[in-house]
């Protein structure tokens, strides 16, 4: 491109002095000759693909300003209203904007082929944890016979889908700056100068996305069973936030892919999303209902949020009722059963809880509530122990202390005779 | 009474002849016409030609008569015209033996002189305003002329020039 601004440069200039040469030139040609190659200069300008394109061009204006400087006069009167130096400053003006205009976009050219490695890396590194996924998948369907290998295989798949969700996570933050700070206008302009380029191999975000929501509905749909409350809870957590990063970037991440088929694949994402989003609630409130059961935590059946609240309460409501009325080590257990799993609500779980759906934060303040009053009526009485203890003591000291009286009386009265 | 109404028409008739002698002219002086580039036209195929920028249309066939005596159909291929300081038109065309200098009047150019410039016509003439004169230009070998609506003068050329230092 710029070998051939300069080699078409150089022909029109080449052209004009080889015809002035030759042929004297009237007032009309000149003033004709300078209105077409201004007029090529900044057909250039528009069309120039690179810095280094532009410089070229602006050397190229510098040697039209010598040429035509001596005609200064004549051109006024052609050029009127404008004048000869404002065209040339206009063109000028021109160049530079187009120059800075274009070192922009070299430079977003550059951090967007930053963003492509980083997000082929994203790419690899998910298929590699899918491939191992589904690896250990297949394994554990032949190992069904072996307890023992069978949990080790259920383990390390966990692991690896807590990796996958990782890897999730850390593509949401580093394309979300991205695109976030991208400025769209700027790589529209990039897309008029390399259409090749760049923003073709962008568009891999938008299908890397569709890939990942497709990929966590099928995780969902496929291993519904050796999951744990814990997945379900993590997994609730990247749901979240992929969802929130597709509501803010969706739109941009479909601007800029340059595939034929984006509202299709966007239209896609969205549906996946809700699937997952329906699917997930589903399994997690299974899930929530299979841990309570194996804490011995006996609510009623629950088949949604609301319905998990009011059997939660329901419960609670009875605990406090019955502690109130007096206390047993079972009942204490029982307490300290479901202390323990809300505590893990609490600190662990609690985002995701709200984000599931299963809570809100003003239930589980009401919840918050309950446990404390359980825990202040859930403590075996230790004061009416010591009053049974001292009691006891008190009875025994007396019963001493009268054996004692007695030994003296007699002591006495042996003395005495 | 008869020689009274007489005497009155009389004395109206009178009053109004004065008024329209008395009518006042007014003439604004030392215009300059001149026209800084020469306008280059192409003639369609009645013969028209249109400067849009300087508000001049007229047929050139009249002009193709005076070259060729033929108006059977349009041969100028290209009308080339400028007006002097004085406000004349001057207007030749390639291979035009004459540069024709035209009066503006209402409605119509009058031939005001014809210049005749070479036996074989110009084939690319141009016309140039220099601050007296029109210049008159050959632009195959750089000969030019000086024009003025009463004469020509041939200008000594740059090379002509050159060596005769």
């Amino acid at each position: 491109m710029n070998t051939r601004i300069s080699i078409i440069s150089l022909v029109l200039l080449f052209i004009s002095s080889v015809s002035f040469a030759q042929n004297t030139q009237s007032d009309y040609e000149i003033q004709k000759s300078f209105k077409t190659q201004y007029k090529h200069y900044q057909n250039e300008l528009d069309d120039a693909s690179s810095p280094a394109n532009v410089k070229a061009l602006m050397d190229s204006i510098k040697v039209l300003d010598r040429k035509y400087h001596d005609h200064y006069n004549l051109l006024n009167k052609a050029l009127y209203p404008e004048t000869y130096a404002q065209k040339m400053d206009k063109l000028r003006e021109s160049s530079v904007r187009t120059l800075d205009r274009l070192r922009t976009i070299k430079q977003q050219g550059q951090k967007m082929s930053n963003l492509q490695n980083q997000l082929t890396t994203y790419q690899d590194s998910f298929e590699q944890i899918r491939q191992h996924s589904d690896s250990l998948k297949r394994a554990m369907q032949k190992s069904v016979k072996s307890e023992k290998r069978l949990s080790a295989l259920v383990r390390n798949y966990r692991k690896s889908l807590e990796k996958r969700d990782d890897l999730i996570l850390a593509f949401i933050d580093s394309m979300g700056s991205t695109y976030q700070k991208m400025d769209l206008a700027k790589m529209q302009n990039l897309e008029k100068v390399d259409q090749k380029g760049h923003l073709k191999s962008n568009g891999d975000a938008l299908e890397m996305i569709h890939k990942i929501t497709q990929a966590n509905l099928q995780t969902l749909q496929k291993n519904g069973d050796d999951l744990r409350l814990q997945d379900y809870m993590r997994m609730s957590e990247v749901q979240h936030q992929f969802q929130n990063m597709w509501n803010r970037l969706g739109a941009r991440f479909k601007e800029v892919y340059n595939g034929k088929n984006a509202d299709q694949l966007a239209a896609d994402i969205n549906k996946n999303i809700s699937e997952w989003n329906q699917e997930l609630s589903n399994q997690t409130l299974a899930a929530l209902h299979d841990t309570l059961k194996a804490s011995g935590i006996e609510i009623n059946d629950f088949s949604n949020g609301q319905e998990f609240y009011s059997a939660v309460n329901s419960y609670l409501g009875s605990k406090i009722k019955k502690s109130k009325e007096g206390n047993s080590k079972a009942a204490y257990k029982d307490f300290k059963r479901f202390q323990q799993f809300w505590n893990r609500v609490e600190v662990q779980w609690s985002d995701s809880f709200v984000n599931a759906g299963l809570l809100t934060r003003d239930q589980m303040s009401a919840i918050n509530g309950k446990v404390d009053m359980w825990a202040e009526n859930a403590q075996p009485n230790s004061s009416n122990n010591i009053m049974v203890y001292l009691l006891g003591a008190s009875v025994l000291l007396a019963v001493a202390l009268g054996v004692m009286l007695i030994r003296e009386k007699k002591s006495n009265g042996k003395t005495e005779a | 009474m008869k020689s009274f109404v007489q005497k009155v028409t009389i004395l109206m008739f009178v009053s109004a002849l004065g008024l329209v002698g008395c009518k006042q002219s007014m003439v604004i002086s030392k215009v300059d016409y001149s026209q800084s580039i020469e306008s280059v036209l192409v003639p369609n195929d009645q013969g028209m030609v249109e400067d849009v920028q300087h508000g001049l249309k007229f047929n050139v066939k009249p002009l193709q008569y005076m070259e060729t005596q033929d108006t059977s159909s349009v041969t100028v291929r290209q009308v080339r015209y400028i007006r002097g300081s004085e406000g004349y038109y001057y207007i030749t065309a390639p291979d035009f033996k004459n540069v024709y200098v035209m009066a503006p009047e209402k409605n119509k150019l009058e031939l005001e002189n014809k210049i005749k410039i070479s036996d074989s016509g110009i084939p690319k003439p141009a016309f140039n305003q220099r601050s007296s004169y029109i210049q008159l230009l050959n632009r195959n070998n750089g000969e030019s002329w000086q024009l003025k609506p009463n004469g020509i003068k041939k200008e000594q050329n740059q090379m002509a020039k050159n060596e005769g230092k």
